[in-house]
């Protein structure tokens, strides 16, 4: 919504006039930092009093020796870059290094080895083996009980088997 | 009493006090059997403190409105705090047996007539109008009397609360007896003496009382008494401030250094430059939608 009010600018509207457009939030975190383009911004974290600290890395202060928090959240490092990407301004603020936003957060995704491969869970590993179990008890189920219940059970067995019908 | 128990100690209290609790009292005092007299005491808290409670004064004339005796004009004599309740002179008696060592000069029956108490409530204050028609003294029956501040009764001595009748705005004032013989004073100073100027401050630099002589007008060790405050105190109660470490100082430091820089503006250059740059995002944005 925001950017339709600024296509709606003249095209022979001047350049302080499209900048008076632009959200308080980015003309705020202009007025205290200046575009990328004319400071370079740190990469990496560095002394709280360098010229070229980037306000969005924690950064060391000179005399204590301890890490300030960033001076914008990560959440408002993500509004600020959202509404600089709205008017094509992204690349004038200070890099963010452990962000990504839109097509890029996607595209570069690393997964998780098991998301790729899982292992599966313990009864879905062991089954086979459990399968197998099971088949070789059932071919020695006769002797198993005949081990346990004595002689007779296993006459009684033998009987059976004489006694059954056969089609010849 | 650390030696005795707590039971005890409950025990004591009680027996101090009122040996029997007051709901045995009346449990008592209305179970009993038949009795001669007419026992109409009251609790020892519920006895008639003030003037207020007893309305009447010994000495004052009274009328009785209840009972036989009804419509006699009496004096009171005294009270019975027992039974809060008046003695008159010409009053209600009643009969009982009298043992002898009670007996008075001219006693000669054991079975006498002793006067009876009759309440406050059941009597009338007569008191004394001069009738301008005859130009005589008139007795007349106070229906409702009130009190109304308190005043110095001269002939007492003391602080007595005042008796008013108010009538169609009008305030009319009842007087105590006076007392039969008057008040013999006891060492005290007269009533007028507190009045009496003694001491006349001649100047306001210089203090009339002696120096040696303060000591016996002042208490040395009132607690009221307000020492001086002095430099050497001050410094005995207060804290010293604790030095500033290092870093606390490269912090203010740093404040100020921040403060001192003041707010941030926006340079033209750089509102143009960004300007510029939404300005091209947008005319390419407008040519991807087509849009004039």
């Amino acid at each position: 919504m925001k950017v339709t009010s600024v296509l709606r600018q003249s095209a022979s509207a001047s350049n302080a006039e499209y900048f008076e457009q632009l959200p308080q939030i980015l003309k705020n975190f202009f007025t205290k930092h200046s575009p990328a383009t004319a400071t370079t911004y740190s990469q990496k974290p560095t002394f709280t009093n360098d010229p070229t600290a980037n306000p969005f890395l924690p950064n060391k202060h000179p005399v204590t020796l301890k890490y300030h928090s960033p001076q914008y959240s990560l959440r408002r490092q993500s509004v600020l870059y959202k509404t600089a990407k709205m008017y094509g301004i992204e690349d004038l603020l200070p890099s963010l290094n452990n962000k990504k936003f839109f097509e890029d957060k996607y595209t570069t995704k690393s997964f998780m080895k098991g998301v790729l491969r899982p292992k599966g869970h313990k009864h879905e590993l062991s089954k086979e083996s459990r399968q197998e179990a099971i088949k070789k008890a059932m071919e020695t189920m006769e002797t198993t009980i005949a081990k346990v219940k004595g002689s007779k059970y296993k006459k009684k067995m033998e009987k059976k088997r004489e006694e059954e019908k056969k089609w010849y | 009493m650390s030696n005795v128990s707590v039971a005890g100690r409950r025990f004591w209290k009680r027996a101090s006090h009122d040996f029997l609790r007051p709901h045995e009292l009346k449990r008592i005092k209305t179970n009993r059997l038949p009795f001669f007299k007419r026992n109409d005491f009251v609790l020892s808290e519920d006895e008639y403190k003030d003037f207020e409670q007893w309305r009447y004064f010994p000495g004052d004339r009274v009328m009785i409105t209840t009972g036989e005796k009804k419509g006699t004009v009496t004096k009171v004599v005294s009270y019975i705090n027992s039974s809060n309740s008046l003695i008159l002179e010409d009053g209600p008696t009643y009969r009982t047996i009298l043992p002898k060592q009670f007996w008075q000069p001219g006693t000669t029956s054991y079975v006498n007539e002793i006067p009876e108490g009759v309440k406050p409530q059941d009597l009338k204050l007569v008191a004394k109008v001069h009738d301008e028609a005859t130009g005589k003294d008139k007795d007349v029956i106070v229906h409702k009397f009130e009190f109304l501040g308190k005043h110095f009764n001269k002939e007492w001595q003391t602080w007595l609360p005042t008796r008013v009748v108010k009538d169609k705005g009008e305030v009319l004032y009842l007087p105590w007896p006076a007392p039969e013989s008057p008040l013999e004073r006891t060492g005290a100073s007269g009533e007028d003496a507190n009045s009496e100027r003694s001491y006349y401050v001649d100047s306001v630099v210089h203090n009339q009382i002696p120096k040696d002589a303060l000591k016996d007008i002042r208490n040395p060790y009132s607690k009221y008494k307000r020492g001086t405050f002095e430099q050497r105190h001050l410094n005995k109660f207060t804290a010293p401030d604790m030095p500033l470490s290092e870093t606390k100082k490269a912090y203010l430091s740093e404040l100020e250094a921040k403060k001192a820089l003041g707010h941030k503006k926006l340079t033209p250059e750089v509102k143009d430059f960004i300007g510029g740059r939404v300005k091209k995002f947008v005319e390419s944005q407008k040519k991807d939608l087509n849009i004039q």
